[in-house]
């Protein structure tokens, strides 16, 4: 389903004056007034913990005892890898139960397996497509092609933002970028001021956020003859709103270039809590990973809407978690990179009393094959995999859907990325079909004319 | 209202009725009201679609919805009386009408081909007639009887701020010194025309007008996606539309250019390149994706709906893209119009054109095609006849290779019986093979479709040979009759490709020679760079095997083609694994025999004919053979020294020319050494071809299916190739033979269409004025805003196609009227375009490098990504204009991002301006802003102390400062100075003046 267009967006005079004072600003969603929701919001801010690549579902959250029985006997799948030398494979991990609720964790990820009362865990995922660039695109956008919102976008466009001196899209990744490239978080047809803003884990994280005058007093002796020059600019042209607005800017700006490092800055944060994360590991991947999580947590804590941590890609495949071949020693390694700094964001938050109102999406584009073409890693998934949801909003403790005993289809309760999308945002209060935005001849959705609200996990 | 007459039709019809009539009055209309809004052709909710017998017959994700002559196994009627399930849901139908659904079931669910059905698919929604009669758009142009520009609300803009606008507006820079002294000194009442003549005269007015239109088809150089494979040739086309608006060649032309540039009677030959041929790039300027298009079906069809997107909002202003998979919900395209759009595109070719492949031969190559080449054959053929043949005792050889024989010969105890025994066994195996091949294999003999500087002169005979370009050898290998791309020299290339296959085989073989990375494939649904391409290693003739996918439902068709050509390299790591500069070099060469198909999973087996004249006559003796060996080759030496030899001569020859037992290099004689120089420095004058990927066309155009709901695997009705059926003058139908493309091209560009001179006018009218007269310049549409001034627009549209679609005549008008000329706010104060931004960054620093046309630059990057084409450019991009920048997608240039450059997916006529503190943040920070005011800097040292605040004013502003504006940066620089520590004439403190300069609002807006 595509509908694409560009009627570019005019904005009046009094637009971009509001969208200027508001510093990252942004445009009230149709049909809500600032700060308003459709309904009640048990979630404010989103966490999306994206695990590009493809997670093995059932060698993580959905174990598959029959293909230990079945290993390396012929498999006949009738999908896309199909061929006469695909062999069934065993789970490379073993299962043990965990929590309350006793959910089935594999011993690839220790760390969340603590959280699982916490988790609403769902199986029955189903995205459309086996290709890493359709499906990172998808699940971002809900489309399967570039130029569409990203769901921080919309999220940002419906809600606003929290803290007007930062962005509300903040993206935290390493030098990688996953396939789909910049589409996956750009903002499409929104306005500009809802594209994610990109933090790097190395050098300046920022693109020009770090001052280029060291000498504080250099920057301000400039910034104060720029503005005298320019209120001479706006008297000869009539007090011009946008000239207005982008004098505006530069006071924003200045502030920014302290405001941002110093809510990067982990000076504050004691030893116990870098510990937690993971910065003091040998391994440089996980301290990077470490790093993006609790910046992801300072990020949400001084109000940024929609945080997004992407995770060190450290085999050059397309995707983190894309092992078509290694399987046993590249997901384990990921799994160790990530791991941990991923259950410390839930202990993290909760410990601070955001997890109730902070959504936690842990997600990938799709899953893995259960069946192997050559005996050392799996093929791309999208007909049933795994992703978990937390805090604000989501019963915890909860296992929805089912797949068929192999893990290659949907058996109980399908949830697609519509779904999902219409579900994250009836946490935070937005009715799917009622968060438009007119572009291209009609009201886009995030969910265009799919999504239904995944009831069973809501709190 | 339709339901409604016919359900008034049904009362008087009374019950004795046929089938027929009882399902089209008492059945159909029941199931258009109360049924097709969610199982209809706009939705299919549950996959099901009631409104034809077969969709009702396949059902949806719950089975079929009816069983003929069982009403009480039908899904439909169990659901209509609310037992399982509940249809309609939240109410039901009338206890009759079910029951005569059901007795319509009963009866063996008749459903005729109904003429009513056709209307009204055609018209779906009752109102597309009437939408087409009153939109004003669809409507013809009503020109007023003269033209009105509106009149200026302010007073007239001074000389300056004049000249300013003028030049970013026509030119994308800031007016230079000379323009603008010429222009102040000039008080007579022709001087602002004059100066405007001047800039419409510049080449780089072409430039920025170049990129006005790179938005609207959605200009970029890779195709993103995974991998992001570069668009061969893209800047190519943005050099063309620099060279069209500069020639303000014809918007009617431009567009017939755009659309079917290569199909056009008389192509615009400029220089010896054929320009038509580079608008059909803008087709391929679009992301695509690289995978499998059998498995994954969307990859070519989501290709062609962008096209059709940006080709209906870039020419039309429609949005048709939005009938893909319903009826457009606002305006009256039937989706049986994108359909007859997307038949026109699929069978149209993605293909690499070559622009200059009929230039005259170059003098060089006429000089290796008539003088050196001859006078290589004659001494080669000299040497040959005497020399003596070191035939080698040992060596694998097939039976079809000449020396087989001479080495299973080899110390055979008894001589006359061994020989016997191998003459029996090639005839029978010669026997065999024939005998394989006639039962297994047809010739496929269509002709193809050659393209390239290497088959411009198309077939060579038997006999042809290719020169090395480098080595000691002199030859590469002797040719046989067919098509060679390398017959003058390995660095032209060449595309062959096949009519369409027939769906009657699974096989085709095609016999080919050819290196450094040629490549033969099969390609499935114009996919260019879909998978499966085969590369060419062999140095002469061999049979390929490709599959012919003909149980698929898509158009298949072979390929041929040298490095060059194949849009797929470079390739992504790891599937080709050459060196860079192998990848790199121009040189690669095919050559093409023939082609067979054939069911059976192998190819045709290498015939024994030519091996006849071995055992014509019996040989007593190794010495014999010797002979015998020798004798044949010198009667083929003979044969090929008088033009003569065949395909089997030619086979024997280049055998030992191969194994190396003929002489073959240049020190065999002195003259051979004289012509190999001759060769080499002749092969090193020949240009390089220019390459482009484009569109092409190659024999039978064919209709396509609507896709139901867009999706490709389920076929509907077969739509003759059209376009827009309700809107503009009466599509005229496809005459020729090809996709119709020529067709639409004449279509579009009539100048009958409603649209085509209305949406181009409004363009223009919005980058000089900054707002269209139709606010939302990419669609016309009903979802579109109205035109402030109609009539202004009609006029101004039918002005423009009475004086030749004349764009540089356009905006000469426009903006020598009174409404450009006044001051703000009469003309609106606009900001910068990116490009604008960072072009007038590097005049005022004197960095700016004006050349022309040429290969882009990669932004600078702080993360490159060689594998995925996301190479690292210079900071200041070696002080190139911003268009020169190389626009890649998955990551594009980011600081024209900052400044809304647009992400280059869909057509974008006009651009956001949004106003964020990231622009802020760029201007203040960004390594490039201060790099270039450090450039500045160097030379305002230079510079007197008095020079150079007003030296920076006119440099960044156009105008010299105030006495307050000097006081103020002069203060600035000696508090610079202090804070620096510096001297006052140091760079450190010119650095921070200019980079604040930079940072005037003054600078990136034009009053």
């Amino acid at each position: 389903m595509k509908c694409p267009g560009s009627i570019p967006r005019t904005f009046s005079r009094r637009q971009l004056l509001a969208t200027a004072s508001n510093g990252f600003g942004w445009l009230a969603a149709r049909g809500l007034l600032q700060g308003a929701t459709h309904h009640e919001a048990k979630a404010r801010r989103v966490l999306f913990l994206f695990m590009p690549g493809g997670v093995s579902h059932m060698e993580s959250f959905d174990p598959k005892p029959k293909l230990n029985a079945l290993d390396g006997k012929p498999a006949k799948l009738d999908n896309y890898v199909a061929g006469p030398n695909r062999k069934w494979l065993r789970c490379l991990w073993d299962f043990q139960q965990h929590g309350q609720c006793g959910a089935p964790v594999s011993t690839l990820f220790p760390h969340t397996a603590k959280h699982v009362d916490d988790l609403a865990i769902i199986r029955s995922m189903k995205s459309q497509f086996p290709l890493h660039a359709r499906g990172n695109v998808f699940l971002h956008t809900g489309k399967n092609i570039g130029g569409f919102p990203s769901m921080g976008s919309w999220i940002n466009y419906g809600l606003g933002s929290e803290n007007k001196n930062l962005p509300g899209y903040v993206l935290l990744r390493d030098a990688y970028v996953p396939p789909g490239g910049i589409e996956n978080f750009s903002n499409g047809f929104l306005p500009a001021s809802h594209q994610a803003t990109h933090i790097r884990d190395e050098g300046v994280p920022v693109d020009n956020i770090t001052p280029a005058d060291t000498n504080a007093q250099i920057q301000r002796a400039k910034l104060d003859a720029i503005l005298a020059q320019d209120r001479t600019l706006l008297a000869r042209a009539n007090s011009d709103d946008a000239i207005d607005s982008a004098i505006a800017n530069y006071e924003m700006a200045y502030r920014m270039q302290s405001l941002v490092p110093d809510v990067l800055d982990l000076g504050k944060e004691s030893e116990a809590t870098k510990k937690l994360y993971g910065l003091d590991a040998e391994d440089k991947a996980k301290r990077s990973y470490g790093l993006q999580c609790l910046r992801a947590r300072r990020l949400l804590e001084s109000g940024v809407r929609f945080v997004e941590v992407t995770c060190p890609n450290l085999y050059g495949q397309n995707g983190t978690w894309d092992q078509h071949d290694h399987l046993k020693e590249q997901h384990e390694r990921n799994a160790h990179v990530t791991d941990q700094s991923v259950a410390a964001l839930l202990t993290d938050l909760k410990q601070r009393g955001m997890l109730k109102d902070t959504l936690v999406l842990w997600a990938g584009e799709f899953g893995r094959t259960p069946d192997t073409g050559n005996g050392d890693g799996r093929d791309h998934h999208p007909f049933c995999f795994t992703i978990w949801m937390a805090g604000g909003g989501i019963k915890g403790g909860v296992t929805y859907g089912e797949t068929d005993e192999l893990g290659d289809q949907v058996a109980r309760d399908p949830v697609d990325i519509h779904d999902l999308h219409a579900t994250m945002l009836h946490c935070l209060g937005l009715n799917h079909e009622r968060l438009t935005y007119r572009f291209g001849g009609r009201e886009q959705r995030l969910t265009d004319v799919h999504g239904n609200v995944v009831k069973a996990v809501l709190a | 209202m339709w339901a409604v007459l016919s359900l008034l039709a049904l009362g008087a019809a009374g019950y004795a009725a046929t089938p027929v009539e009882h399902f089209e009055n008492k059945v159909r209309p029941v199931l258009a009201k109360h049924c097709y809004a969610c199982h209809g052709p706009d939705k299919q909710f549950s996959g099901l679609r009631v409104d034809s017998r077969q969709t009702l017959l396949q059902g949806g994700k719950r089975g079929p919805a009816i069983s003929p002559g069982n009403p009480d196994e039908s899904l439909l009627v169990n659901a209509l009386h609310h037992t399982s399930l509940g249809m309609p849901p939240g109410y039901r139908l009338a206890p009759k009408e079910v029951a005569d659904i059901e007795q319509w079931i009963k009866d063996g669910a008749v459903w005729p081909a109904s003429p009513n059905a056709k209307t009204a698919a055609r018209d779906p929604y009752g109102w597309y007639d009437e939408a087409a009669r009153k939109h004003w758009a669809f409507q013809p142009l009503k020109p007023a009887a003269a033209l009105a520009l509106p009149a200026p609300k302010s007073g007239p803009a001074d000389k300056r701020t004049l000249l300013r606008r003028a030049s970013f507006v026509l030119t994308g820079l800031p007016p230079s010194v000379q323009d603008l002294a010429a222009f102040l000194d000039d008080n007579t009442p022709q001087a602002f025309a004059k100066a405007v003549d001047r800039m419409l005269a510049s080449p780089h007015f072409g430039e920025h007008w170049a990129r006005h239109w790179m938005d609207v088809v959605r200009y970029g150089e890779t195709r993103g996606y995974e991998w992001n494979y570069e668009i061969v040739g893209a800047w190519r086309y943005r050099d063309y539309l620099i060279r069209a608006f500069n020639a303000d060649v014809p918007y009617d032309q431009f567009v017939k250019e755009h659309i079917a540039g290569d199909l056009l009677a008389k192509p615009r030959v400029v220089n010896d390149v054929n320009e038509s041929l580079t608008g059909t790039t803008f087709y391929r300027l679009g992301e695509a994706g690289h995978d499998d298009c059998i498995k994954f079906r969307e990859i070519s069809t989501d290709v062609i709906d962008n096209q059709i997107d940006t080709l209906s909002k870039a020419f039309q202003g429609m949005t048709v893209s939005c009938a893909r998979c319903h009826n457009h919900k606002l305006d009256p395209i039937p989706t049986a119009d994108y359909y007859g759009l997307y038949g026109i595109l699929n069978s149209s070719r993605a293909v690499t054109h070559t622009l200059d492949a009929k230039a005259p031969l170059p003098a060089a190559a006429e000089q290796i095609r008539d003088r050196v080449k001859p006078a290589v054959r004659d001494e080669l053929a000299r040497i040959w006849r005497s020399a003596k043949l070191a035939l080698p005792a040992k060596g694998e050889f097939k039976m079809e290779h000449p020396l087989h024989a001479w080495v299973a010969l080899q110390s055979s105890p008894n001589f006359g019986e061994a020989w016997a025994k191998l003459a029996a066994e090639h005839a029978r195996e010669r026997d065999a093979r024939a005998a394989f091949n006639k039962a297994n294999f047809i010739p496929f003999d269509a002709d193809w479709n050659a393209d390239g500087l290497g088959l411009r002169d198309g077939a060579v005979a038997a006999g042809d040979f290719a020169l090395a370009p480098e080595g000691t050898a002199l030859l590469t290998a002797l040719l046989p009759a067919g098509v060679h791309t390398n017959s003058l020299t390995d660095k032209w290339n060449g595309s062959l490709r096949s009519p369409l296959l027939p769906k009657t085989h699974k096989f085709a073989s095609i016999r080919v020679m050819g290196g450094k990375l040629s490549a033969g494939r099969t390609v499935l649904d114009n996919c260019a760079i879909g998978e499966g391409y085969k590369v060419l290693t062999s140095a002469s003739p061999s049979w390929l095997k490709l599959k012919t996918e003909a149980n698929e439902k898509l158009p298949v068709f072979l390929e041929v083609v040298t490095k060059s050509d194949n849009p797929r390299i470079p390739d992504r790591p790891g599937v080709l694994k050459n060196k860079p500069e192998e990848i790199a070099s121009p040189r690669s060469w095919f050559g093409y025999v023939r082609t067979v198909l054939h069911n059976v999973d192998e190819s045709p087996r290498e015939e024994l004919s030519h091996m006849d004249r071995l055992f014509a006559a019996p040989v007593n003796s190794m010495a014999e053979l010797q002979s015998r060996y020798e004798a044949i080759v010198q009667e083929a030496t003979a044969k090929w020294a008088a033009g003569q030899a065949t395909d089997d001569d030619v086979r024997w020859l280049d055998a030992f020319l191969q194994a190396g037992l003929l002489p073959n290099s240049a020190d065999a004689s002195p003259k051979l050494g004289e012509l190999q120089t001759a060769y080499r420095k002749a092969e090193s004058q020949l240009p390089e071809p220019r390459v482009v990927d484009g569109m092409g066309d190659a024999g039978q155009g064919f209709d396509a299916p609507v896709f139901r709901a867009g999706d490709p695997h389920s076929h509907g009705e077969i739509t003759p190739r059209h376009f827009l059926s309700k809107i503009g003058p009466a599509w005229m139908g496809v005459q020729s033979a090809g996709s119709g493309r020529r067709e639409l091209a004449d279509w579009i560009a009539s100048p009958k269409n409603p649209l085509t001179a209305r949406v181009m006018v409004n363009r223009v009218w919005a980058h000089v004025f900054g707002t269209g007269l139709v606010r939302t310049v990419d669609n016309f549409g009903q979802e579109g805003e109205k035109p402030s001034d109609q009539a202004l627009l009609d006029t101004l549209a039918a002005n423009f196609m009475a004086h030749q679609w004349s764009v540089k005549r356009l905006v000469r008008k426009l903006v020598l009227s009174p409404s450009f000329q006044q001051s703000t706010p009469g003309y609106p104060l606009r900001r910068l375009s990116a490009e604008s931004i960072r072009d007038a960054v590097l005049a005022a620093s004197g960095r700016l490098d004006l050349t022309l046309y040429g290969p882009s630059i990669p932004p600078h990057r702080l993360n490159p990504q060689d594998y995925r084409r996301l190479f690292d450019g210079p900071l200041d991009g070696k002080g190139r204009r911003s268009l020169y920048t190389q626009i890649t997608r998955m990551e594009g240039p980011r600081f024209l991002e900052i400044f809304d450059y647009p992400n280059p997916m869909a057509a974008r006529g006009a651009r956001d301006v949004t106003n964020v503190p990231a622009q802020a943040l760029a201007l203040l920070n960004d390594p490039f802003i201060l790099q270039q005011a450090e450039v500045w800097a160097q030379s305002l040292v230079k510079l007197t102390p008095e020079q150079r605040i007003p030296r920076m004013f006119e440099s960044a502003l156009q105008r010299p400062p105030t006495a307050d504006e000097t006081d103020r940066f002069q203060t600035l620089a000696a508090d610079l100075a202090r804070l620096h520590n510096a001297p006052a004439d140091s760079p450190v403190v010119w650095k921070d003046v200019a980079h604040a300069l930079f940072n005037l609002k003054e600078f990136i807006y034009l009053p």
